[in-house]
């Protein structure tokens, strides 16, 4: 058992790292690569802190290994808008969607993979989309708003930079 | 909080020969690895973990899904999305876990899923305050401490009764899908529900060193009226603590054939055949579910609401759900009842989902 060569890209920027076979994705990103915005919640897969893009799709970062991600494309909160806050980001400040804030990269990660799918969801769409994250903070309707209002202002505006990987 | 994994060494082969190969060579030590939803969280408890682990995620044969078969690598969101599997596979597809679950586990996966119990599904520490349970580690069981073996009553050292918590598994027994493994013997296609056997321990009818290919649905399965209900604590994310898959077949209301597969009650998904009670398996165990004790006999007959009630006051009676997944078994036992009742008459009326 040893190390092995992890390249990928990671928030648009090739990476190269030493990886034991069973860490996974979260722990690269948050103590390889320190990218701790990615938060570990449960690291079992059902509170959906860890969510990042891997490929595009987003997928529970704690329940992936990361050498199973060899040549993937992975964005993360941090690589969500490099220049100018992301409106997912703003509309969780403004709403009040994010208290603690321990579950907001997971739920912008999350919220983003389903904006790009459905640009126009419903309050019930919206709903079901995220019902894989757990907040235990704002009891959920601000972040419901949040998601409601970036939606609308993502489709009169797109966003300049797009999302990364 | 983070929980480290247990060393282990990672294979990554990407053709089904060089997987099974793998497997023969690491025999005994090894664990196949597809979404990771199922297996990951459990070696992060110490649970049954092994040496070396084998990814199915990269061998490409697995993945090719069709209107009459769904291989063992599909992703569960794809099968959810896909229009072209029968309605009611699609939408249980839909009712497994929460989307960021469904994104990375895979149908393989969910047929083979680890079996759950209060007693297994816990930290090392929890586990080690209490002495360990028969499925890890341990000598005993704590859900069923007692059996009784020849007319005394005996410590527990035999059966194990951990749940099968699948919601796909009694969805895909109804509709009578077939699934295909590839071994070192070659491949072999068996019933599905012949494949579920035994206690939670074993669980399977498993050859040592096997991969499950593909599902295949029988053309029939694109034809019945079915569907799924499922009973869980919450509406996302939890497992079933029961779940119900019909399919029915009616000529001018009179039944013609009826198969309920009950999820999340026992060691295995128990299927309820009510058109050919006879040539069944001998149960490995009392403490098991006989689904053809006293079978109602229902061919033929008009499905009004009474026929009903006796098919879900069977299915009620027979099941014998034990108190180690959320919520009473009593509760449970009862909703198993009402869950076939509604989805019968949902059924007959042509309700879809």
């Amino acid at each position: 058992m040893s190390k092995h060569i992890l390249r990928f890209h990671v928030n648009d920027r090739a990476v190269e790292v030493a990886v034991e076979p069973w860490h996974t994705l979260a722990n690269v990103l948050r103590n390889d690569l320190n990218l701790t915005g990615t938060k570990i919640g449960c690291d079992m897969g059902t509170c959906g802190c860890c969510t990042v893009h891997v490929d595009g799709k987003a997928r529970l970062s704690c329940l992936t290994l990361a050498l199973e991600c060899q040549g993937a494309k992975i964005a993360t909160i941090e690589g969500l808008n490099e220049y100018e806050i992301h409106p997912l980001q703003r509309a969780f400040a403004e709403c009040g969607g994010s208290q603690c804030g321990y579950c907001t990269p997971g739920f912008i990660m999350q919220s983003c993979a389903m904006l790009k799918e459905n640009p126009d969801p419903t309050r019930d769409e919206i709903k079901a989309g995220l019902s894989g994250n757990l907040c235990r903070c704002t009891g959920f309707m601000k972040i419901y708003e949040a998601v409601e209002r970036a939606a609308t202002e993502m489709r009169e505006k797109p966003v300049s930079a797009p999302v990364k990987a | 909080m983070t929980m480290l994994l247990p060393k282990f060494e990672l294979h990554q082969p990407t053709t089904l020969a060089e997987a099974v190969k793998l497997a023969s060579a690491h025999a005994g030590d090894f664990d196949f690895l597809s979404g990771g939803t199922d297996l990951l969280p459990n070696y992060k408890c110490g649970l049954n973990a092994h040496g070396h682990v084998i990814s199915l995620a990269h061998i490409a044969e697995l993945k090719t899904i069709t209107r009459d078969s769904i291989g063992a690598g599909v992703r569960i969101v794809d099968i959810e999305r896909n229009a072209d599997v029968p309605r009611s596979v699609a939408f249980t597809a839909g009712q497994i876990a929460s989307p960021l679950l469904r994104q990375s586990g895979t149908l393989g996966g969910n047929l083979m899923l680890d079996n759950r119990c209060h007693f297994f599904n816990q930290s090392y520490f929890w586990r080690n305050s209490l002495g360990y349970c028969l499925k890890a580690d341990g000598d005993r069981c704590h859900v069923v401490p007692m059996i009784n073996e020849g007319g005394k009553s005996v410590l527990n050292n035999k059966v194990c009764v951990a749940t099968h918590s699948s919601d796909l598994a009694p969805m895909l027994i109804a509709l009578g899908a077939d699934v295909t493994f590839a071994g070192p013997d070659g491949s072999r296609t068996i019933k599905l529900n012949d494949f579920y056997y035994g206690d939670g321990i074993a669980r399977f009818e498993h050859r040592p060193g096997e991969i499950l290919v593909k599902v295949t649905l029988p053309k029939s399965a694109h034809e019945v009226r079915s569907g799924y209900k499922k009973l869980a604590p919450r509406q996302s994310i939890d497992f079933p603590v029961a779940g119900v898959g019909i399919a029915l077949e009616l000529d001018a209301g009179k039944v013609k054939s009826l198969r309920v597969a009950v999820g999340a009650v026992d060691t295995t998904p128990v299927l309820f055949d009510f058109s050919k009670p006879a040539n069944v398996k001998a149960l490995s165990s009392y403490l098991l579910t006989d689904p053809y004790k006293n079978m109602p006999d229902v061919m033929g007959k008009q499905l009004d609401n009474a026929l009903i009630e006796t098919i879900s006051k069977h299915i009620q009676t027979q099941c014998q759900p034990k108190l180690n997944v959320p919520m009473e078994p009593g509760y449970r036992k009862k909703m198993c009842g009402v869950l076939t009742r509604r989805l019968l008459a949902e059924l007959r009326d042509g309700k879809t989902v």
